[in-house]
């Protein structure tokens, strides 16, 4: 793109387009009712 | 009119500007809580101008353009390109658990903040906390103020045909004029206006400046004939080698972007949680707008190597040099010398704040204490706001080559210091007080003191001179912290209290 190679692309471009989409997929999935958060713990949680 | 005449009429203009809006929002700040954290009014616009303002500093007009000139993209790269993914990912771990915590408890600091997180573990050891967050973010701002009046003296310098000096103290008294009485509201509302010179300024000077070398499609295959390092995302060796670049970029970059704390305080400041949802796409897109001078920069490098313009005085001056040598505007030099200062001062305020409440409120009220009401503790922080401001001045009088450098350095300090405990401790219960403890501990003394000495003390002959320190000390602190957690019994946190599953 604008004749760099694609690693460089990906670094100058790619990344604030990745940092895009994750704000959005942040904004769709944000709930503001809810009070509480995840946390690692969740990922140990026995039944 | 001439280029000082231009010049002296924005920096006045803007001066005018800045103050009113100042001074109007120090009539509205009466409590501690105003101060800090603008009352927690602030809506979804100021919360990201004022994000970006802070994050937007000196360094990105001045710094990044810099570094385009004399280094290329890899500057870019080390500094900016991971940390669009770390800026979400800020949002995503913080935002939303700190302005709830705002709700149910009196946070008006990071300090505050992680002493709520740590409030089941002994007193002791929670005034070990706050004392080590404030002796943190007094060390870490400090060392980013010296980049900031680095950037404004050498604008102002130049354009006004003054020294150093003079332009640092023109910057000061600005700054002190509404920094000090209107603290986080004057801030928040200034930066509003600051941010969007520093957007105007970046859009302008690519528009102007690139056609000049054929777009970024010509400019990248002139660059190629100059030097392929230009368009390298890292060079082979040295301190932007692919090692240096992704150690920094990973591990302050993504990891702990938002340790710095004039980052995550601003969470605190929100009027209601839903403020948050779409701040973060805002934050991202102004961020592109804020990093975008590397390309004239980088513009400026071909078009000294074509013989068009000579060589600037340091590659930081680059655009100041193209501005008067090149676009012969006197009108544009009157702008750029409002956005420059409007960069700077957009995160010194920030950091004047910080480290006035980490002093006041932090270490002499909260570790030391010392019993004070409220509007004591609010005299005490503007009169330490002032002192700080002076200091940030003695320490800025010999100005750095690379003002980028500084701000890498000071902003790795930072997230190394804070990072670990901050992250952890929002997301995994189990972190307890004396994990918190050796977090902050060895951040502080890997990537806040020795990161800091590498810069000054040890600049000739640096420690660990293969290894970024700010990624070292994210990687020790977040082991001390984990490891010592593990080690010593769980505690109950007030932060998760309101949790159905701890009740």
């Amino acid at each position: 793109m604008f004749g760099l190679s694609g690693l460089t692309t990906l670094m100058v471009f790619g990344t604030p387009i990745i940092g895009v989409i994750l704000a959005i997929i942040f904004g769709l999935t944000f709930k503001v009712e809810e009070e509480e958060w995840f946390t690692l713990d969740d990922l140990f949680k026995k039944e | 009119m001439s280029y000082l005449g231009w010049s002296i009429l924005c920096m006045v203009l803007y001066s005018v500007i800045v103050i009113a809006i100042g001074m109007a929002a120090a009539r509205t700040t009466h409590t501690v809580e105003d101060y800090l954290i603008a009352g927690k009014g602030v809506g979804l616009w100021l919360l990201t101008f004022g994000v970006m303002g802070a994050i937007l500093s000196g360094g990105a007009i001045m710094g990044y353009s810099g570094t385009g000139y004399g280094t290329g993209y890899a500057g870019y790269v080390n500094l900016v390109s991971l940390a669009f993914i770390g800026l979400v990912g800020s949002y995503f771990v913080l935002a939303k658990p700190m302005r709830i915590s705002a709700d149910k408890h009196k946070v008006y600091t990071l300090p505050d903040y992680l002493c709520v997180r740590f409030g089941g573990g002994s007193e002791r050891g929670v005034r070990m906390v706050r004392g080590l967050s404030a002796l943190a973010i007094v060390l870490g701002c400090s060392a980013y103020m010296v980049s900031q009046f680095a950037s404004i003296g050498a604008v102002l310098g130049p354009l006004l045909n003054i020294s150093h000096l003079q332009s640092i103290l023109i910057a000061c008294a600005i700054l002190g004029v509404y920094t000090v009485s209107g603290g986080m509201k004057a801030s928040i509302w200034t930066n509003f206006f600051q941010m969007s010179c520093i957007v105007f300024i970046g859009v302008a000077l690519n528009a102007m400046i690139l056609p000049r070398v054929g777009g970024l499609s010509g400019l990248h295959a002139e660059l190629a004939k100059i030097d392929y390092n230009y368009l390298r995302p890292w060079h082979e060796s040295g301190s932007f080698s692919m090692s240096r670049i992704l150690q920094y970029g990973v591990f302050v970059g993504i990891f702990t972007y938002a340790g710095v704390p004039h980052v995550s305080t601003k969470f605190l400041t929100t009027k209601n949680v839903n403020v948050l949802k779409w701040a973060p796409l805002v934050s991202v897109i102004l961020y592109f707008l804020g990093v975008i001078s590397q390309w004239p920069g980088m513009a400026g490098r071909v078009l000294v190597e074509q013989g068009v313009i000579s060589a600037p005085v340091a590659p930081d001056a680059i655009l100041t040099h193209m501005i008067i040598n090149l676009l012969e505007s006197p009108v544009m030099a009157g702008v750029f010398v409002a956005a420059v200062a409007a960069a700077v001062m957009s995160t010194a305020e920030s950091f004047l704040i910080l480290s006035s409440a980490a002093i006041v409120r932090d270490f002499v009220k909260g570790t030391l204490g010392v019993k004070m009401e409220e509007k004591t503790e609010l005299k005490w922080i503007r009169i330490c706001c002032f002192v700080v401001l002076i200091l940030g001045f003695l320490l800025s009088l010999k100005p750095p080559t690379y003002i980028l450098l500084i701000v890498t350095v000071a902003w790795g300090a930072l997230s190394a210091m804070f990072g670990p405990v901050l992250y952890l401790g929002t997301r995994w219960k189990r972190v307890n007080t004396p994990g918190a403890i050796a977090g902050l501990a060895v951040g502080i003394l890997v990537g806040g003191i020795l990161g800091i000495m590498n810069l000054t003390v040890f600049s000739e002959n640096p420690i660990l001179p293969n290894f970024n320190l700010a990624a070292v000390g994210v990687i020790l602190g977040t082991v001390s912290l984990v490891v010592v957690t593990l080690l010593t019994k769980p505690e109950k946190s007030p932060l998760f209290a309101h949790f159905k599953s701890e009740q």
